[in-house]
């Protein structure tokens, strides 16, 4: 049986987008397969690193567990859709201060991850900080500078 | 090679049902999918159809009626994590639900989903299992409900039809006076599938227990009650003695209902373990 090909209409990044799409594709291809917005990787490809972290209708998910067709009228925001042009977001400033990034794999599902905490909650505690990004494996840092770089923002840090 | 499947999106219940009935065996249906993309990705999904039914409204419902709690299939585990009515109504469920993988897993996953799926594991289902939920299974022109524990014939299996959908779950409310406990054993904290969890419900009366509750999830090959330990404790006044007596009946029945396998050797003391520890929590007995 071929794969049916549907038409989805979304909004990524804040940019209305019209796709037809094959029905058996993840959210995560979509993004990098079909629009080449390559910032959010492919990890394990089964919902346990992280990697592929976006936010859907502003909610951390894994995109290679979203069956692409789902995303018909609703919000993405991708590593590509924070910050700005020339101007990284408070986010990706403090990471680079704190010395959060190594490889930088994990980076942009960890940083959405923690920008759906700081969204709903500004001022959160550690634990809440260490229980936001429970889902996006780390294997350079040892999560410290990434928790460190988060409270800072919570706190009003600058530098 | 990744299955391929034709996808439909249906917008009322009705609708739902109506293609579930035309379609039977050669349809799936898809709700968060965390499951069900894995399957897919291996090419394991074998359907002609994927049924979304995340957009059917009247999937998605956490109520309070009278002194019942019923939820739609559709409510996510964040969404029961952060409801009123579970955390005070029902907060083991609440704290199964907490345990579940991730954040990312938790805004996606449903408890519809969790039950369908019978995966031993599942962490949501010892909760229920002590709750004594019920689940109304719809089909085009009839429904029928049935105790959780009814719903399972194996792991992975269940006796629900391709034609029916599980459209709501409901269980009596158990605040006053219960109180309840959940642990979870796993590899770690996060992203981890249980090896084993306990739920405990237990209704105190002045010093002597009422009643209690347990269920173990990962350990039988169905879910249900560990009736014997519960026997053991109702009734008593609860002390480290009976805690520890109950806690060995629960190992016993597990071994009695699973038969001796390679994992017995460790899953006999763990499970031992986890029962006492949740007993000590909700008896308020310290040791």
């Amino acid at each position: 049986m071929p794969v049916q090909k549907i038409r989805v209409r979304f909004r990524m990044n804040g940019q209305e987008h019209e796709q037809e799409i094959p029905s058996n594709i993840t959210l995560l291809e979509l993004i990098r397969d079909e629009l080449g917005l390559t910032g959010t990787k492919e990890g394990c490809e089964i919902g346990e690193c992280g990697a592929c972290t976006v936010l859907l209708d502003g909610k951390p998910v894994y995109a290679c567990l979203i069956l692409a067709p789902k995303v018909d009228g609703r919000e993405v925001i991708t590593i590509e859709g924070i910050g700005e042009e020339g101007k990284l977001h408070p986010l990706q400033e403090a990471f680079l201060t704190h010395g959060a990034v190594q490889c930088g794999f994990c980076t942009p599902g960890m940083l959405l991850s923690a920008k759906a905490l700081l969204d709903k909650n500004s001022h959160p505690s550690r634990e809440e900080i260490e229980e936001a990004i429970s889902g996006n494996l780390c294997r350079c840092t040892g999560y410290l500078q990434i928790v460190n770089a988060i409270e800072a923002i919570r706190s009003g840090e600058k530098e | 090679m990744r299955s391929e499947f034709s996808y439909i999106c249906p917008k009322s219940l009705k609708e739902a049902l109506e293609i579930l009935t035309d379609y039977g065996k050669r349809a799936r249906v898809i709700a968060g999918g965390t499951d069900l993309m894995t399957e897919i990705r291996e090419g394991k999904l074998e359907a002609e159809l994927l049924v979304d039914i995340t957009r059917v409204p009247e999937l998605r419902f956490i109520r309070e009626e009278g002194n019942q709690t019923s939820l739609g299939p559709l409510t996510t585990h964040a969404e029961l994590v952060s409801s009123m009515p579970i955390m005070r109504g029902a907060p083991v469920l609440g704290r199964a639900a907490h345990s579940v993988g991730s954040v990312q897993i938790r805004n996606i996953g449903t408890i519809g989903g969790n039950i369908v799926n019978a995966s031993p594991a599942a962490d949501t289902t010892p909760a229920l299992v002590v709750l004594g939920a019920q689940v109304v299974l719809e089909r085009r022109g009839g429904e029928r409900t049935l105790p959780i524990t009814d719903l399972y014939l194996a792991p992975y299996r269940t006796v629900i039809k391709p034609q029916e959908l599980v459209t709501k779950i409901t269980f009596d409310k158990v605040s006053n006076g219960w109180s309840s406990s959940f642990i979870k054993l796993a590899r770690r904290k996060a992203l981890a599938i249980a090896r084993m969890n306990v739920a405990v419900l237990a209704k105190m009366e002045g010093k002597r227990a009422k009643e209690v509750r347990i269920s173990v999830g990962s350990s039988t090959p169905t879910p249900c009650r560990m009736e014997k330990a519960e026997a053991l404790l109702k009734g008593t006044v609860p002390s480290a003695a009976i805690i520890e007596e109950a806690s060995q009946a629960v190992a016993q029945e597990m071994v009695e209902r699973s038969g001796v396998r390679s994992s017995t050797g460790y899953k006999r003391p763990a499970v031992q373990g986890l029962v006492k520890r949740a007993l000590q929590e909700v008896l308020a007995i310290n040791q």
